[in-house]
């Protein structure tokens, strides 16, 4: 394990403004991602561990606390350059794979790029059909999702959360809507890029896949235990 | 970069539109009415423009009449000023706002055939004085512009003096003699009949106005009482009465207020039937722009549906990276084409609909190249104008709630 931190949360609260009720979701969460890390995230249902994942994500913001994101404080940053950062920093796989359906797989994969600045100068099918053929799926390359199974949509998924080269990669629970089998799969994917040096953030309520990390954070009600 | 990221958004709006066929159709339906209207109403409004204007010719509408004059110390204006030379008509006649141009000399002479005598009105002019005039042979043919470089001795008779002379015979091939002169008649002209004021207008004989010169040993521009000129258009009448004056002042180095010349048309009658047409037009147009406006807001409002129903698909683009103003670009794209769909298949059918509407009521449709690209401009126009709300709506959505969205 580096010891390079890439992600470091400090003190981050998040509370929620229900009408006059302020609903506290995340308590002082504290943590610290390395490079090269593989952690999971685990928690039972409404233990705040999307919540956590969202603040990581760069997609929502922390009420109080700081987030800096490689080095960065990511508090002062405006939505636009937070979606630069998700664009070329993070990659994302969901549990429902978030494929847009009319789409073929090459152009789901190549989706991303259109959105950076850094490829406008790349053949972008190229970077595409190579993630296509990193996850296994050279010659289905022209298929709809529909027309693909549920593990090779999350495999399209994976070599989307791959295109632009990210350091991180975000899991949200990547093997819910998967069998076991299939899980497995996608497991030893996620492990591979992580032996590629890629940082695997993943969370889960599944103890099962969570143990397949190499460092497991438990969060409950809110705060990390 | 620029042009490629416009492709894939124009290619991604052509997918989503022809996915759902029927909805696009009925949704630009407005701005193919619209477009449609447009293109009929300029169409038709060209048309009759072009209808009225060659009815204006015969009227003299187009008819730009040049005199010669001296002004006297009092500032009245009498007899006969300098004479027109060739170098002038000819610069005049190179203008691009006057089509045609025929100088007019007149005298009364004696003109016997036969046993038959009489004093007749002798017009000298050249081939241009038939377009002018709107005035057509009825049988034979005309002068030429040869025949005036020649001062050849034809002429063209009007039909009192075909009667005059030659009752029921054929007077083509015939000669005339006028002031002792044989004159070999080459055409009667169609009849005019007589004026308001009772005037027989076919009581002339038309001769090329170099052979009624030289008739009376004259030089051949002298005498010349009046220069007939029709504008190309009625719209170019002012700005060639314009430039006439320009030249003349020019090649006589006259200062304003010094002319010995005068200029005059009927212009009265043409901004009269100009401005009813420009009043047909601005109302026929706003009744178009209503529909429009309206095919506009379907599309704002269908754009709206559009944007609720793809909230996951927005969700997942703003989350992998996705600005703003990626997502309002995707939606403005979408909006354009679809507004453009509609101009495209309005441009055709206002073309289709004005050319059968054409052959019905018998006037040409006109279907001009800038009213096709007014409408092309006008529906893209639209279509991001109304695209605008609902791209904003869209790119301001969270993509955490929107990709959570089912």
């Amino acid at each position: 394990m580096s010891s390079n931190i890439l992600l470091e949360l400090s003190g981050i609260n998040k509370i929620y403004k229900m009408g006059d009720l302020d609903l506290q979701v995340l308590f002082d969460v504290s943590l610290h991602i390395y490079q090269s890390d593989f952690v999971s995230i685990i928690g039972p249902s409404g233990s705040g561990k999307t919540t956590l994942l969202n603040i990581i994500a760069c997609l929502d913001r922390a009420t109080s606390g700081k987030y800096n994101f490689f080095g960065e404080d990511v508090n002062s940053k405006t939505n636009d350059e937070m979606s630069e950062i998700r664009n070329l920093r993070i990659g994302f796989i969901f549990q429902s794979f978030n494929l847009i359906p009319r789409h073929t797989a090459l152009e789901n994969v190549i989706l991303p790029l259109h959105y950076s600045k850094k490829f406008k100068n790349e053949n972008f099918n190229k970077l595409g059909e190579e993630c296509l053929n990193m996850v296994g799926l050279k010659d289905r390359i022209n298929h709809y999702p529909n027309e693909l199974s549920g593990g090779q949509q999350q495999r399209v998924a994976i070599a989307r959360a791959l295109v632009t080269q990210p350091e991180i990669i975000l899991a949200d629970e990547p093997t819910g809507n998967l069998d076991s089998k299939t899980s497995d799969d996608i497991m030893n994917l996620l492990k591979e890029l992580n032996k590629d040096k890629k940082t695997i953030i993943t969370i889960t309520h599944d103890n099962e896949v969570a143990e397949q990390a190499n460092e497991m954070i438990r969060i409950k009600d809110g705060r990390v235990i | 970069m620029i042009p490629n990221y416009i492709l894939s958004n124009l290619n991604e709006a052509r997918i989503n539109l022809f996915r759902n066929k029927t909805r696009t159709l009925l949704t630009s339906l407005g701005i193919i009415i619209g477009i449609t209207s447009v293109i009929i109403l300029i169409a038709i409004t060209n048309g009759a423009k072009s209808v009225i204007e060659t009815q204006l010719t015969s009227l003299g509408a187009k008819t730009i009449m040049l005199k010669p004059f001296v002004r006297t110390a009092s500032g009245q204006t009498t007899g006969r000023g300098q004479n027109f030379t060739e170098e002038e008509l000819e610069l005049i006649k190179s203008l691009d706002s006057v089509d045609y141009l025929a100088p007019i000399v007149k005298a009364s002479q004696e003109v016997n055939y036969r046993s038959i005598s009489n004093i007749i009105a002798l017009v000298g002019s050249n081939a241009d004085f038939a377009a002018i005039n709107d005035w057509n042979n009825k049988s034979g043919s005309f002068i030429t512009q040869n025949d005036v470089n020649d001062g050849t001795k034809v002429c063209v008779l009007g039909l009192t003096n075909s009667r005059r002379f030659f009752g029921a015979e054929n007077p083509i091939g015939k000669k005339l003699r006028i002031n002792g002169v044989p004159h070999l008649v080459i055409g009667v002209l169609e009849p005019k009949g007589l004026t308001p004021g009772g005037r027989d207008q076919d009581d002339f004989i038309l001769l090329p106005y170099t052979s009624l010169n030289r008739l009376n040993f004259r030089p051949d521009l002298s005498n010349v009482v009046s220069v007939l000129m029709s504008a190309r258009s009625s719209d170019e009448l002012e700005y060639a009465k314009f430039s006439i004056k320009k030249i003349l002042r020019e090649t006589r180095s006259l200062k304003p207020g010094e002319d010995n010349f005068d200029i005059s048309s009927y212009e009265g009658v043409t901004k009269r039937i100009l401005n009813t047409t420009k009043i047909l037009r601005i109302l026929l147009t706003s009744i178009a722009s209503i529909s429009l406006i309206v095919g506009g807001i379907g599309i704002m409002n269908i754009m709206l549906v559009s944007v609720t129903e793809r909230t996951k698909e927005i969700g997942i683009r703003i989350t992998i990276g996705a600005k703003s103003k990626d997502i309002v670009f995707q939606f403005l794209c979408e909006s354009a084409l679809l507004s453009l769909i509609g101009g495209i298949v309005g441009v055709m059918l206002g073309f289709i609909i004005s050319k059968i509407a054409s052959t019905i009521i018998g006037w040409p449709a006109i279907v001009s190249l800038s009213s096709i690209m007014i409408s092309f401009f006008f529906s893209g126009g639209i279509g991001v104008f109304f695209g605008i709300y609902p791209a904003f709506k869209a790119s301001k959505l969270d993509p955490i709630l929107a990709i959570r969205n089912e």
